[in-house]
């Protein structure tokens, strides 16, 4: 139907906006429990242009960051710093009717890790201690969940494209849309990977040690 | 001198949201050409000659998303002509061109919506009602500018110490990450004490007063009054189902009704309404040059 993208939209702007109220508006938050989000987002934004020197399509850390930000303070501040950073960063690239979807994507990607790591799916990140080579075990489960991630968000974000503006949706078309976004897909999805494998272990490490030591929690 | 831009940032939100509803709403290529046509005017009048590299690379867009349609679509029941064993019909051509036409005039639209709700009137209309969401988004973007320069001090650094070569793939992205990382590691406690500062400084006291020059005036009224009048007569216009078309099996004639017209009439109205103001504006400036 046409415009199912739209009120899909505004549902997931609605339970984004209602998410970020009930957090911080409703209880009055002050500057200091802003600060991980915040400086996350920020962070996805900056380092995107970082990653401009990588010479691939699709080639940006902002998937890993949120699931890192995920499993230091947990996965309600992985949502808000997931939809936060896609707001941000549409500032700067252009907003439009997609923005209300990768905010729920980024921010559910951001949810999941954190919900998952609660439960022990990728055993403990940030916290192993050095082997006698001095070296920490990297995590592999985490980065094997990353790299789906990647793609699902590639794939969650075509479905925008296919409700809002194919029709009729059949299986053709449908196939068509996804074989065209498979390789931007797979960079994403092997982006978050590598960047997860190369440096979740220690980012985990210094979010929990800042946490710690300010007090900083996201209820 | 654009007096559209001094309205009262309320207008202008609820003019843009007025508008691009309407977009969505409507399914039918004349509405959208008409809806191209004036953010095209109007984003002219904002910027000059600059709005036309907007068409360079709108123009693939629709024509991918036209092309796209009827390619792999055949319902329809006038066919054009056919590839391969494949008929391409004339309504899955009308659907895909008004598809992409619908998707271009969204994206002038915003360009539009970018060009004049800057981010101090967005944060003055929503500041009040959540102020601890608006500081967040302050907080966030006033980091990204911060961060940057910090990180342009990192490369400098990094190029000091490694030279700045040519690298393979896996290099380049360490190289990336390290930034990113040393970035991280300086900015974590830089904030906290920042947001500590502010604390200590009394922040979030008493309510906060914001600097801004928007004042709410009679031409705000009239403005509101006007607009609001036009877009009313335009969502009920298009409630009554005027401003889309029906493609499948056979596609409508574009001017089906009386009221078709009507409606396109007051939505054309109303797409043009900064632009006129602009317009206008423009002219009243230059005429007031001695030599002219």
């Amino acid at each position: 139907m046409h415009s199912t993208d739209l009120y899909l939209a505004v549902i997931f702007l609605a339970f984004t906006v209602l998410l970020f109220y009930r957090t911080f508006d409703a209880k009055k938050a002050q500057a200091r429990d802003l600060v991980p989000i915040a400086l996350m987002a920020a962070m996805c934004v900056v380092g995107r242009m970082a990653f401009s020197i990588v010479p691939l399509p699709n080639f940006k850390p902002v998937t890993a960051i949120v699931m890192i930000t995920a499993i230091a303070f947990g996965g309600k501040a992985g949502y808000l710093t997931g939809a936060l950073a896609a707001l941000l960063s549409n500032f700067i690239f252009g907003q439009g009717p997609w923005t209300p979807w990768q905010m729920f994507a980024w921010g559910m990607i951001g949810l999941l890790t954190g919900v998952l790591y609660k439960l022990g799916a990728f055993g403990v990140v940030g916290q192993k201690t050095t082997d006698e080579n001095g070296r920490r075990k990297k995590p592999i489960r985490l980065c094997i969940f990353g790299f789906f991630c990647g793609i699902f968000y590639g794939w969650f974000m075509n479905l925008q494209y296919i409700i809002g503006y194919v029709e009729p949706i059949n299986f053709k078309t449908i196939s068509l849309a996804y074989l065209q976004s498979l390789y931007f897909d797979l960079c994403h999805g092997a982006c978050t990977a590598i960047v997860l494998y190369l440096v979740a272990e220690p980012w985990t490490r210094k979010l929990l040690r800042i946490r710690k030591k300010f007090g900083l929690e996201v209820r | 001198m654009n007096s559209f831009e001094q309205l009262h940032p309320i207008c202008l939100f609820s003019y843009f949201v007025a508008v691009i509803v309407l977009i969505l709403l409507c399914h039918h290529p004349l509405a959208m050409v008409l809806a191209c046509v004036c953010a095209l005017f109007f984003l002219y009048n904002v910027e000059g000659r600059a709005a036309f590299k907007w068409c360079k690379w709108m123009l693939p867009v629709v024509l991918f998303i036209a092309i796209v349609n009827p390619l792999f679509n055949h319902r329809g029941i006038t066919p054009l002509f056919r590839i391969g064993d494949q008929w391409i019909t004339l309504e899955a051509l009308g659907y895909g061109i008004t598809s992409g036409l619908s998707m271009a005039a969204l994206i002038l639209w915003f360009a539009c919506y970018q060009k004049i709700m800057t981010n101090d009137k967005f944060l003055y209309l929503f500041g009040q009602i959540a102020p601890s969401s608006a500081l967040l988004i302050t907080m966030a973007w006033n980091y990204i500018p911060d961060l940057t320069k910090k990180m342009k001090d990192i490369q400098d650094g990094q190029k000091m110490l490694e030279g700045d070569e040519e690298k393979p793939f896996l290099k380049n992205v360490k190289k990336a990450l390290k930034t990113v990382s040393v970035l991280l590691g300086w900015s974590l406690e830089n904030v906290v004490e920042q947001a500590d500062s502010m604390k200590a400084r009394g922040y979030g006291l008493r309510r906060r007063s914001t600097f801004h020059l928007f004042r709410f005036e009679g031409k705000d009224i009239i403005f509101l009054i006007g607009m609001g009048s036009v877009s009313i007569i335009c969502f009920v216009l298009r409630f009554l189902g005027c401003g889309t078309m029906e493609f499948y099996p056979r596609m409508q004639s574009l001017t089906e009704g009386r009221e078709t017209l009507l409606f396109f009439a007051f939505f054309f109205i109303l797409l043009s309404i900064p632009g006129w103001i602009q317009w206008k504006e423009d002219r009243r400036w230059n005429s007031y040059d001695l030599k002219g």
